[in-house]
């Protein structure tokens, strides 16, 4: 198992996960993203789009489903979208509420994170959260994530305005919290002026 | 002067772009000094735009299916009717933060045209869209772009909200981009005085 980490492992997404799918997304609580989405989607819609993928060499995403490991139960899906090859990519996670603060989505973060930086070699991975979403922004910071950009009062959840906030890591930002790993790639590049 | 005089300025008016820009935007797009700070979807950004490239570029700049996403103005001088520029509005899935892009060429740079477009986007998207925060952001190894950034803080009470880190390579450096932003109630704050 090469997504595992202390408390959960990473697996393909399977059919089965769609009812939990659904249930998170229309939970709006658990959907947690800055657009707000009717928390009407059913079963058939979330059965459509899995029947709808197909395989790839060159795929630009990589969609996986928390499985805590004591008792193999599906707890959250975490996900990177947008792949730059070797450059970046932006990540997004979702967990049932009745496992939140205890560890399980930090833990799913930092095994996402592990295969992005150790297998796919990116530079940089990114997020985008909202301060609406404390939870959110913090469990992003424990990894070591930096809020990057904020755009003021750009989205309106709960009927607030809240800032949009863009957040990123950078690959040398990574190992620097994990000496037992090494960062074997170097290109030369420094950061400009 | 102008019939639809809330896209025209003291010096400069937005019109949207026809089919005899072509030629103009063609040999802007490749100028050395706008190379890379437009975006332009899967091309390499400091290479040459081809021919080819560059007419499907402006087949999708002209588009009128795309309207309500994203618009596409000819930045004009009122005086020649000359055309100097272009500049985008990006209204994205929330009305609520539009972005926008403005490409002023080499020859009319700071000279205040950027300003004054920048300027009449605003009262547009604040009056006549639900826009309640407008943001633009430049590349970090762009020097007028980062001198204009710094002159709309001063001159029209932008504010700068960061920027996403390691965008891009250039020149053997990674670029970061730098974002500004500015809230209805600071524009209209500021039109008052």
């Amino acid at each position: 198992m090469p997504l595992e980490g202390e408390k959960v492992y990473l697996r393909e997404q399977q059919r089965e996960d769609i009812v939990k799918f659904r249930e998170w997304r229309n939970n709006l609580e658990t959907q947690g993203w800055s657009k707000t989405l009717p928390p009407d989607y059913t079963d058939e819609m979330y059965f459509k789009r899995h029947e709808q993928r197909e395989f790839s060499y060159d795929p630009k995403q990589g969609l996986f489903t928390i499985i805590r490991k004591t008792n193999d139960e599906a707890i959250g899906l975490i996900s990177y979208t947008g792949l730059e090859p070797r450059h970046s990519a932006t990540i997004g996670i979702i967990l049932d509420k009745k496992y939140w603060g205890q560890g399980y989505g930090y833990d799913a973060q930092e095994v996402l994170l592990k295969f992005l930086f150790i297998e796919l070699g990116l530079q940089v991975v990114r997020l985008w959260t909202h301060a609406g979403n404390p939870g959110a922004v913090k469990l992003a910071q424990r990894s070591g994530f930096r809020i990057s950009k904020r755009i003021r009062e750009g989205v309106m959840k709960g009927g607030k305005f809240v800032d949009n906030l863009n957040m990123d890591l950078l690959r040398e930002e990574y190992f620097e919290r994990h000496s037992e790993l090494s960062n074997n790639i170097d290109v030369m590049i420094k950061d400009g002026p | 002067m102008m019939e639809n005089d809330y896209l025209a300025g003291k010096r400069v008016k937005l019109r949207p772009i026809e089919e005899e820009d072509l030629s103009l935007l063609h040999t802007w797009l490749n100028h050395p000094k706008i190379r890379g700070t437009i975006y332009i979807e899967d091309y390499p950004p400091f290479l040459p735009l081809t021919p080819k490239k560059i007419k499907q570029v402006f087949e999708e700049w002209t588009n009128p299916q795309k309207v309500m996403d994203i618009n596409h103005f000819m930045v004009v001088k009122h005086k020649e009717d000359t055309a100097i520029g272009k500049v985008t509005i990006y209204m994205g899935w929330d009305p609520y933060q539009p972005g926008v892009e403005i490409l002023i060429e080499p020859n009319h740079q700071r000279q205040g045209y950027g300003r004054e477009t920048l300027s009449l986007v605003l009262d547009y998207l604040f009056n006549f869209t639900l826009a309640h925060n407008v943001s633009f952001s430049v590349v970090s190894w762009n020097k007028e772009a980062m001198a204009f950034g710094e002159a709309m803080v001063l001159q029209l009470g932008f504010q700068k909200n960061g920027g996403s880190r390691r965008i891009g390579i250039k020149d053997g450096q990674w670029f970061d981009e730098v974002s500004y932003d500015i809230l209805k109630r600071e524009w209209l704050s500021k039109k008052e005085k």
